[in-house]
C-alpha cells in the first residue's frame, strides 16, 4: 500500500516535471506559479492551526467564565485543571516528539535555518504534521510559547516539499522554504511586508538576494487566504498611538535600553534551561515535557495570565490595564515559564513571548513616565506597543522585521519614528552583548555556524594553498620611497608585501598608506625606506590555513589582502591571498556544489562518453569501473584523497538491466559491470580513465 | 573625530616630542658612539622601556641605508613597541663625525634622533617628514650650530620657519 502510494507520487512528480518542461516556461513564471500555490497553502495551514490551537485551548479550558476570552476561563478554572493539564499536555506531545520527528521539539527557526544551511533547504514533510500537533498540543495545554515559530516551520516544511514534488535546484528550494516561512509570519500577523522581510532578514540572511518577488506574492497570497477566512481580523486591539510632545523621543531611547536588557536576560534564562533540561536532568527524554507541565501549571495557579501565547494578556498591557508592578512580575514570570516550557521540551515559538515580554516592560516604563511626566507623553499602551517591536528586534537581532511588524499591526504612521528609535538601539546594544540572535545561537551550539548567510563551513573546507596568488610583486625593505611609490602605482595589486633580504616577511605597504605621505614625497624621499612604512602587525597566514581564518584576518585589519609565509615560525614569503581569491573560490565551490547536485537529478540512462567540461580544469566524465577497484568499496580505496576525484553515479549493470545509484554509499564494492561517474581536475580525471 | 586637522595635531605632538632637556653636546666622534650617546640621554625620561630593543632597532636600521640626509644632519629613526609618545632627542657635535654617510658628503654634525610607536605609523612618517622639514634649510643648520646652549637650540627646533 505505502510502495504503491510511494511510486504514485513519483509518477505524478515526473509528469509535473516534464509537463513544466514542455511549456517551456520562464524561470520567472515558474517561480511566481509555485509561490502562488505555497503562500495559499501556507495561509491555510495558518488558519487550521489558529482553529485546532482554539479547539484544544477550549478543551483544556472550558468556557466555565461565560465569556469568549481565553485568560478569563484560564483565571476561573479550578486548581487542579491549572496545575494538570499542562502536564497533560506534555504526556502527548513528548513521546510524539521523541518517536516520530526530533526536529519539531523546539521553536522552530533554527531549525529552518539549520536546514538551509545543511541541506539545501529541505526538511521532511512530517515534521510539518508532527510540529502542527506537538505546538498544537503544547499551546493548547497552556504551554507558555507563541505559535508563530510553528506556523513558520509548517509553511517551510510546505514550501520544501513542493520545492521537492517539482526536483528544483537547491537555490530555488531555498527560495521556496522563504517563500514558505514569509507566508507563514504574513498569515499569523495578517502582516505581508513583515512576512517576506522576516523571511529575507532572518532566513535568507540577505538583502540582496535576487528572489525576492516569490517571496512577496507568497506572502499576500497567505494574507489573502488568511484574511477571507477570518475577515480583517487584527492580531491585537491596538489602540491609537500618539507621540505627545517631541520631547518624548527621550524616553523611547531609555525604553530601547531597557528591552536589549529584557532580551538578553530572555537569551540567557531560556538556554540555561535548556542546558538543564537537556544536560544536568537525567530523566527520560520523553517524560521532561511532563514534568516541564507540572512546573508551569504550579506557576499558572499564582498567576495564570502567562498560560498559553499570552494575547489576552497583551491586549491589556496595549489598553493600558496593567499595572507597573503587575507588569513588571509577569515579565519575570512568563521568561522562566517559556524557558520551562521550551527546556523541557515542548513545542512552541519565541516570538509571541518576546511580544508579551515587549509589552510588559514597556506598559511599566510607559506607567511610570507617564505619572511624572503626564504633559509631554502618551498613555502606557503607546510605550506598550513599541516595546514589543523592541523587543522582538532584541531577541532575533531583525530590526526591520521587528519595526515593519508593529508598523503592520497599528497602520500608524505616526508610530514609524519611535519604533526605529527603539527597535535599532535595541538590536545594536543586544548585538553588543550576544553576538547571536536567539535564533542563532542554537545553532551555533549544534556547531553550525552562520555568518551573513554565506556558509562557515564552506569557508573552513577552503585552504589557502588552492586559491593564494604565487607571482607577487615584492619590495625590499631598503626601497627607499621613491621607489615605493613607483612600485606601487604600477602594480595592478592595491597593496605590496615588503621583504627582508633573505625573503623573510616584513609587512605590507597599501596604496593607501602611500596617498597620505605623498605630500611629504619631498622631505621623505632620502629618510624613509620601505621598512620603516610597512605595517608588521599584520598577521600571515600559512598555505595549511583555511579561507575563514584568511576573511577574519582580513576584516579585521581591514585590508585587502594579506602575505602567505610557509610557516610562522620563519616567515618566509611564499605569496598574498587577496579577499577577491577569497571571494572566486567560494563562488566556485558553491556553483560546483549545485552543478553537480543538478546533474545528478538530471542524469538521464544515456551513457557520457566524453567530459563534460562546466567550468575552467573541471569535467565530467563516465569510465568503466578501473580493474583494481573491483570487489573493494568507496571507503577501502579511499578514491576522493588517492585520485581527487569524486564520484558521482555508479551505474550498476547486472541481470536486472541498467540501474543508477546516485549517493553512492561507501561501502558499496564494486563489480565487474559498473561505471562510474566521476567529477574533478581534468588531469586526474584522465589519469583515472587511463587506469581502467 | 569631527574637524580633527591632523597636519595640526602633528605639529602639536612635534612639540611634545622635543624636550629641552634632551638635547646634548656630542662627545664621540664615531657613528655608533653618538648614536649610544643619545640612546643614554633618551634612557633617562624613562620614556623607552626597552633600551635593548631600541638599540638593536636603531644599529638595524642604519646597516640597512645611512640616514644622513644632506647639510650636515642626520635623522637616525625607528619604531618601537610600547612607548606612550614619540619621542626626539637631539645632539651636536662641533667637531662632526666623519664616518656618518650623507647623501651630500657633508660632514654630520647635527643628529636628531626620532623615536615613534609601532602600532602608530602615520603618525610617525608625518612627524619625521615634520622633523625633516625643519632641517634641510641651511640657514637653520648655520642657526644651531652657532647656538650657546639648549635653551636656543629647542627654540630654533620649535620655532616656525618661514619658507
Amino acid at each position: 500500500m505505502k510502495q504503491s502510494l510511494i511510486n504514485y507520487y513519483k509518477k505524478i512528480s515526473n509528469k509535473s516535471v516534464s509537463l513544466i518542461k514542455r511549456a517551456k516556461m520562464t524561470e520567472h513564471s515558474f517561480m511566481i506559479i509555485v509561490a502562488l500555490i505555497i503562500g495559499t497553502l501556507a495561509g491555510f495551514g495558518a488558519i487550521s492551526i489558529r482553529a485546532m490551537i482554539k479547539f484544544v485551548s477550549d478543551m483544556s479550558f472550558p468556557g466555565i467564565s461565560g465569556t469568549d476570552v481565553l485568560l478569563h476561563n484560564i483565571i476561573a478554572a479550578p486548581w487542579y485543571i491549572k496545575l494538570f493539564v499542562p502536564a497533560l499536555g506534555g504526556l502527548v506531545v513528548g513521546p510524539i516528539i521523541y518517536f516520530f520527528a526530533r526536529e519539531a521539539k523546539g521553536h522552530g527557526v533554527p531549525e529552518v535555518m539549520q536546514a538551509m544551511i545543511l541541506k539545501g533547504g529541505e526538511i521532511r514533510p512530517r515534521v510539518a504534521f508532527v510540529k502542527a500537533i506537538a505546538s498544537v498540543i503544547t499551546i493548547g495545554t497552556g504551554g507558555s510559547v507563541g505559535r508563530e515559530g510553528p506556523i513558520v516551520q509548517i509553511g517551510a516544511s510546505l514550501g520544501s516539499t513542493i520545492g521537492k514534488f517539482f526536483k528544483v535546484s537547491p537555490n530555488r528550494m531555498k527560495t521556496f522554504v522563504g517563500c514558505g516561512a514569509a507566508a507563514g509570519i504574513a498569515a499569523a500577523f495578517n502582516a505581508p511586508i513583515a512576512g517576506a522581510l522576516f523571511a529575507v532578514e532572518i532566513l535568507l540572511g540577505d538583502f540582496a538576494f535576487t528572489q525576492f518577488s516569490p517571496i512577496v506574492i507568497s506572502s499576500v497570497m497567505a494574507t489573502v487566504v488568511s484574511h477571507h477566512f477570518e475577515g480583517n481580523f487584527a492580531a491585537f486591539q491596538v489602540p491609537t498611538y500618539r507621540l505627545a510632545s517631541p520631547y518624548e523621543l527621550i524616553f523611547y531611547f531609555i525604553l530601547a535600553v531597557l528591552c536589549a536588557v529584557v532580551s538578553l536576560m530572555f537569551i540567557k534564562v531560556l538556554y540555561f534551561s535548556e542546558d538543564f533540561f537537556d544536560e544536568k536532568l537525567k530523566f527520560p527524554e520523553y517524560l521532561k515535557p511532563v514534568l516541564g507541565g507540572l512546573l508551569l501549571g504550579s506557576i499558572a495557579l499564582y498567576y495564570p495570565e502567562i498560560m498559553g501565547v499570552g494575547y489576552d494578556s497583551i491586549n491589556e498591557a496595549l489598553q493600558g490595564n496593567s499595572l507597573w508592578y503587575f507588569a513588571l512580575l509577569f515579565l519575570l514570570v512568563k521568561i522562566i515559564a517559556t524557558s520551562i516550557t521550551l527546556g523541557s521540551g515542548g513545542s512552541g515559538g519565541i516570538f509571541a513571548p518576546s511580544l508579551f515580554l515587549g509589552a510588559m516592560i514597556g506598559s511599566a516604563f510607559g506607567w511610570v513616565v507617564h505619572f511624572f511626566f503626564p504633559g509631554i507623553t502618551a498613555t502606557p499602551g503607546a510605550y506598550a506597543l513599541v516595546a514589543m517591536g523592541g523587543l522582538v528586534a532584541g531577541t532575533t537581532h531583525a530590526p526591520i522585521t521587528a519595526i515593519i511588524i508593529v508598523f503592520e499591526l497599528t497602520n500608524d504612521y505616526h508610530i514609524i519614528l519611535p519604533l526605529m528609535i527603539t527597535c535599532i538601539i535595541s538590536t545594536l546594544l543586544s548585538s553588543k552583548f550576544s553576538r547571536e540572535s536567539i535564533y542563532t545561537l542554537k545553532l551555533i551550539r549544534r556547531n553550525i555556524l552562520v555568518k551573513n548567510g554565506a556558509e562557515m563551513n564552506l569557508m573552513k573546507s577552503i585552504h589557502v594553498k588552492d586559491v593564494f596568488s604565487r607571482s607577487v610583486k615584492t619590495i625590499l625593505n631598503s626601497s627607499n620611497f621613491n621607489d615605493i611609490v613607483n612600485d606601487l602605482v604600477s602594480s595592478k595589486e592595491p597593496a605590496l608585501p615588503v621583504i627582508e633580504p633573505k625573503g623573510t616577511f616584513a609587512g605590507i605597504i597599501s596604496i593607501q598608506d602611500i596617498k597620505e605621505y605623498l605630500f611629504e614625497k619631498e622631505m621623505l624621499q632620502n629618510i624613509v625606506l620601505a621598512g620603516d612604512i610597512a605595517d608588521g602587525n599584520i598577521t600571515p597566514v600559512t598555505p595549511a590555513d583555511n579561507c575563514q581564518t584568511v576573511l577574519d584576518i582580513i576584516s579585521s585589519f581591514n585590508v585587502e589582502g594579506i602575505p602567505v609565509v610557509d610557516s610562522l615560525d620563519s616567515k618566509k614569503l611564499v605569496g598574498m591571498i587577496w579577499r577577491q581569491d577569497v571571494l572566486n573560490a567560494y563562488k566556485k565551490e558553491t556553483e560546483k556544489r549545485d552543478f553537480v547536485s543538478n546533474f545528478a537529478n538530471r542524469i538521464t540512462a544515456k551513457n557520457i562518453d566524453q567530459h563534460i567540461h562546466f567550468m575552467e580544469g573541471y569535467a565530467i566524465t563516465e569510465i568503466p569501473v578501473p580493474v583494481f577497484f573491483v570487489g573493494k568499496s568507496i571507503k577501502d580505496l579511499n578514491i576522493r584523497a588517492k585520485f581527487g576525484v569524486d564520484i558521482l553515479l555508479i551505474r550498476i549493470n547486472d541481470e536486472q538491466g541498467s540501474r543508477i545509484k546516485t549517493i553512492p554509499d561507501p561501502n558499496y564494492k564494486f563489480s565487474y559491470n559498473d561505471s562510474l561517474v566521476i567529477a574533478g581536475e581534468i588531469g586526474k580525471l584522465n589519469l583515472l580513465k587511463s587506469l581502467s | 573625530m569631527f574637524f580633527f586637522n591632523f597636519n595640526l595635531y602633528i605639529s602639536f605632538l612635534y612639540q611634545l616630542a622635543i624636550k629641552e632637556d634632551c638635547i646634548c653636546t656630542l662627545k664621540g666622534h664615531s657613528k655608533n658612539g653618538i648614536l649610544l650617546e643619545l640612546i643614554d640621554l633618551i634612557k633617562n625620561f624613562n620614556q623607552v622601556n626597552d633600551i635593548e630593543e631600541l638599540k638593536k632597532n636603531i644599529l638595524e636600521r642604519e646597516g640597512l641605508v645611512s640616514t644622513g640626509i644632506g647639510l650636515g644632519v642626520a635623522v637616525p629613526h625607528v619604531t618601537i613597541g610600547g612607548i606612550k609618545d614619540p619621542v626626539i632627542a637631539i645632539g651636536i657635535s662641533h667637531e662632526g663625525i666623519p664616518d656618518y654617510e650623507t647623501i651630500d658628503d657633508k660632514i654630520v654634525k647635527i643628529v636628531v634622533m626620532v623615536i615613534g610607536d609601532k602600532n602608530r605609523q602615520k603618525e610617525y612618517i608625518k612627524l619625521l617628514a615634520k622633523t625633516v622639514s625643519q632641517l634641510n634649510r641651511e640657514d637653520v643648520v648655520q642657526r644651531l650650530l652657532s647656538a650657546k646652549n639648549s635653551t636656543e637650540i629647542y627654540k630654533i627646533m620649535v620655532k616656525k620657519h618661514k619658507k
